[in-house]
């Protein structure tokens, strides 16, 4: 059974799916970009996470904000959709991890969300924000693919 | 089995009989009419009061009067919750492809970063960075909190225009603190007045706690004195623990100096 046949009006569903893919995809984009372009402060603020070593650390800052442009590439362009969804929600998912073990110890650091395009420090604020951002990709990925197929 | 009148054909009365041979039979200028509009009538007629009360009852700001937009509403809501609850185009098909296409995705972006990693080199992240433990590797991202070491506060002590405020809680402030430390729980909401203005006889003013919980309340205390608008506001690091490790000037009982002298009997835990 298809789920756009169960909307009242099949254009609320395809104007959903289709913004909150863009959503998902720019706030990506837009982490993504700054720490391609310098992964140094990145680095600095994964290692203040005090998760991992200093050497991942750096692997890491130079591996993730790939992964992310890779994966908002893939929500923009609709190849490969469900999957850039759920990269999406399982990349969400670790940030989110980190920044709740860093409130719990109470590490007080920035949040390096945005590399050095912004500066934030870690709080609740950014907890909140990740959900939401998983909560959009949940439904990219639960919505019928819209706008790349016929 | 029952016939229609017009299969009947009699006990019809004269109208209808010219309308069936109008029907069998068209003549020039003569159409048959459509029976459609009893039809559509029908479909408009208002929500009968049975399934308006399992509307309302099923979404309280469904109205009877405003049928076709507050079913529209409930409508969308019911399938929204439907589609997020139990999606019926969810399956462990659909999850494993997502999956595979998720891991292709992902393996692209590890294979792109690596080959971006051997041309421009891995970052290294400052050894400050790196240090471990709780309140003992500060990062100084928030705008209203410096820190001080404990090297660097060792000597302050015997300083008059630095005064050490103590955000822990009365006993522990009682069982031993800094030497000649004030005392301002944290956890009680608001600073005192009394205490601030004294606190604004001094040139530099150091928050100490403990390392963990203490630790926070020993930063929300700092920044609630600098709002109060003391110019020199630090965080100890390591905090009361990291002082007694490096045999700093400590005393007990409670807070001769302060405003309020008895505070472990006047605060309450929130």
């Amino acid at each position: 059974m298809n789920t756009a046949s169960l909307w009242p009006s099949p254009r609320v569903g395809t104007a959903l799916a289709l913004a909150l893919r863009y959503g998902v995809a720019g706030v990506l984009l837009f982490a993504a970009l700054p720490k391609i372009l310098e992964p140094g402060p990145f680095a600095e603020s994964i290692a203040n996470y005090q998760l991992i070593s200093g050497k991942l650390a750096g692997l890491a800052a130079v591996l993730v904000p790939m992964m992310e442009f890779v994966l908002a590439l893939g929500l923009i362009t609709g190849v490969a959709l469900r999957g850039a969804a759920l990269g999406s929600l399982g990349l969400l998912f670790v940030f989110t991890v980190a920044i709740a073990q860093a409130l719990i110890r109470d590490i007080n650091i920035d949040c390096g969300c945005f590399g050095s395009a912004a500066e934030s420090e870690v709080g609740w604020q950014s907890l909140v924000r990740n959900a939401l951002l998983m909560g959009a990709c949940m439904l990219v990925l639960l919505l019928p693919r819209q706008g790349t197929e016929p | 089995m029952r016939k229609s009148c017009a299969q009947r054909g009699q006990g019809a009365s004269r109208h209808m009989q010219a309308s069936i041979r109008r029907t069998r039979n068209p003549t020039p200028g003569h159409t048959a009419k459509r029976r459609t509009r009893p039809y559509t009538a029908q479909r408009r007629q208002p929500l009968s009061p049975q399934s308006a009360a399992q509307l309302s009852q099923a979404f309280p700001s469904f109205r009877p009067g405003q049928a076709p937009g507050a079913l529209r509403f409930a409508a969308s809501y019911a399938i929204l919750v439907r589609i997020v609850s139990k999606p019926r185009s969810v399956t462990w098909g659909y999850l494993r492809q997502a999956g595979l296409e998720s891991a292709g995705l992902l393996g692209l972006g590890l294979v792109l970063g690596l080959v971006l990693g051997v041309v421009r080199g891995i970052p290294e992240p400052s050894a400050q960075a790196q240090a471990d433990g709780m309140c003992t590797a500060p990062v100084p991202q928030s705008e209203s909190v410096s820190w001080i070491s404990q090297p660097e506060a060792r000597p302050l002590i015997e300083d008059p225009n630095v005064a050490f405020v103590d955000a822990r809680q009365g006993l522990d402030y009682e069982a031993g603190h800094i030497a000649g430390a004030l005392h301002a729980p944290a956890y009680v909401g608001s600073v005192d007045p009394e205490l601030v203005r004294l606190l604004r006889t001094a040139r530099s003013v150091v928050v100490y706690g403990d390392r963990e919980l203490e630790c926070k309340r020993s930063r929300s205390l700092a920044k609630a004195l600098s709002r109060q608008g003391l110019a020199d506001v630090r965080v100890l690091e390591q905090g009361f623990p990291g002082w007694m490790e490096q045999n700093g000037p400590a005393e007990a009982g409670p807070c001769n100096l302060c405003p309020t002298p008895s505070v472990s009997q006047t605060e309450s835990r929130p």
